[in-house]
């Protein structure tokens, strides 16, 4: 079986702080998987693991059968929300052709062939209407689908994302996660992290549950429970409603 | 007449040395300062400047050709300003002001130490464009093709890095390589800037034309074209101004080139109101 992420008692520390400690955790390829977990608990550190982005203390990830920085170029990665300069006057198309780039050399330009495959990628994620647009004019739901372009640019096998649901409405989050199942029928494997512990179980194939180590990992289905949820959150109190929805509540 | 008007400056070779220089200094000057202003990054503009002086004080005294020593400073400068912003993560502004202006105060006083160089010093700091001479000339442009073609075939990549650093080093973009890359071009600009304008002047042409192109287009290419059409329409209203009522062309350009924003703004808000009105009209009617 092919993994496309595979980490190995991972440890990572932030300015003499460990943060992830003795992370195992393995993806398998064309799946969807969640990163759950409490803020400050390693999340989006994981991610930038493994895409080289921080040093590791200890431990192996291999990220399509490769080391993090050699699998680079298969992998996109889309950051946080505050990490990208939305004032900076660039347009939908323009974010899509930096896909294009990636696989070129240094003085290599986009040519008329990237124009028309950025569309394509565009017109994937249902926002080639919005080609022309500055994507900070755009909605956060919009801006995700415009990045996630950029990534079928990129050709992509892996897709990793950083809280991408934040800040959108449900409608939006739905449509984003619709997406990621199209996606994921076209083969691409993809990591997200999130608060919306409600849309796993119908969506994602795996969850890993970090407060620093792993607290749970496996289907949704059958790791998420009231107990491992409790343990998983120590300090906001998981409540699971009459429909079998999440939500969390401090002591 | 008018046209004998526009002429008559060409007929002195000073005057088209200063034209042809200046005109092509602050054409790349406005396309760099897009990225300086896009990306706030005035203040380190504004560093190099200052150590770049102190590069051009150290030179003098040294004997050195004068940008060597400037272009060393000013890149060191915005080489270590990147490193501290990229390990420190901390407010460094305070710390900057602090040291460049110590720098500065440094140079003032190698150059007070040579006091042959008296009249170096007002045109290092004011600037000398019509001192411009043949080989000068000749540096600028190499100067400005060098950084043209880098900054042509690098734009890409460097939009990328500007827009979402994170994502573009995540994909294995040379993200360190390209922020350098942009300091040298940044240290390039000024020094040669400061023939034209001076130390204290040379911000005005990286972030002024700049800023002016922001007010009327948010499209980046546009913007770094309209920069370059309004550093170069500063740059020849100044000389026509200065060459006709023997006013400092430095300043002069400097001057012209805040006309030009404070004017844009103005047209700006005339536009805004206009459209607020409009709206009004037409909610009236309805």
């Amino acid at each position: 079986m092919s993994y496309a992420i595979d980490v190995e008692a991972l440890t990572v520390a932030y300015e003499n702080r460990i943060v992830l400690e003795e992370v195992s955790w393995r993806v398998k390829s064309a799946s969807l998987a969640a990163v759950i977990g409490p803020n400050g608990g390693g999340k989006s550190t994981l991610l930038k693991s493994l895409v080289g982005l921080l040093p590791m203390v200890s431990g192996r990830i291999r990220i399509l059968g490769q080391e993090p920085k050699q699998a680079r170029r298969q992998v996109a990665y889309l950051p946080q929300a505050e990490e990208v300069d939305w004032g900076f006057p660039i347009s939908c198309l323009e974010v899509v052709l930096q896909g294009c780039l990636i696989h070129k050399q240094w003085w290599r330009q986009p040519t008329k062939h990237d124009r028309q495959r950025a569309l394509e990628c565009l017109q994937m994620v249902d926002m080639s209407a919005y080609a022309h647009q500055p994507i900070g004019n755009l909605s956060g739901g919009q801006k995700q689908r415009v990045f996630i372009a950029r990534a079928l640019a990129q050709q992509a096998e892996l897709i990793i994302m950083d809280e991408p649901g934040t800040g959108l409405d449900a409608d939006a989050q739905h449509r984003l996660l619709d997406l990621f199942c199209h996606l994921q029928k076209l083969g691409h494997t993809i990591v997200i992290t999130t608060h919306d512990l409600n849309c796993l179980a119908e969506h994602f194939d795996t969850v890993l549950g970090l407060n620093h180590k792993v607290v749970l990992f496996g289907p949704p289905a059958q790791v998420l429970d009231g107990a491992t949820l409790t343990q998983l959150f120590a300090k906001h109190f998981p409540k699971i409603g009459p429909k079998g929805e999440v939500s969390l509540h401090d002591r | 007449m008018i046209v004998e008007w526009l002429y008559e400056p060409f007929m002195y070779g000073f005057m088209t040395r200063a034209f042809i220089g200046t005109s092509l200094i602050a054409a790349l000057a406005a396309m760099i300062g897009v990225f300086i202003v896009l990306k706030g990054l005035a203040f380190i503009g504004d560093a190099v400047a200052h150590t770049s002086f102190t590069g051009l004080a150290i030179s003098l005294l040294l004997g050195w050709n004068l940008y060597i020593g400037a272009f060393l400073l000013a890149f060191i400068t915005a080489v270590g300003i990147t490193f501290l912003h990229r390990t420190a993560k901390v407010r460094h502004d305070t710390a900057l002001a602090i040291l460049f202006t110590g720098a500065f105060a440094a140079g003032v006083i190698i150059m007070s130490s040579m006091p042959s160089y008296a009249g170096d010093l007002s045109a290092l700091l004011l600037g000398s464009v019509l001192a411009i001479r043949t080989q000068e000339l000749y540096m600028i442009i190499a100067a400005v093709i060098v950084i043209a073609v880098l900054l042509w075939f690098n734009f890409h990549r460097l939009v990328f890095v500007a827009f979402d650093p994170v994502g573009a080093e995540a994909a294995g973009l040379p993200v360190v390589w390209l922020q350098l890359l942009l300091m040298l071009m940044l240290s390039a600009s000024v020094v040669v800037s400061i023939q034209t304008v001076g130390v204290i002047l040379v911000m005005a042409l990286l972030i002024t034309p700049a800023a002016t192109a922001g007010i009327f287009t948010k499209k980046l290419g546009k913007m770094m074209l309209l920069a370059a059409g309004f550093g170069l329409a500063a740059t020849w209203i100044g000389l026509y101004i200065s060459y006709y009522f023997a006013v400092p062309p430095g300043a002069t350009i400097v001057v012209t080139a805040t006309g030009e924003f404070a004017v844009s703004l103005g047209i700006r808000q005339i536009q805004r109101r206009l459209r607020l009105v409009q709206l009004a009209k037409g909610a009236v009617q309805r």
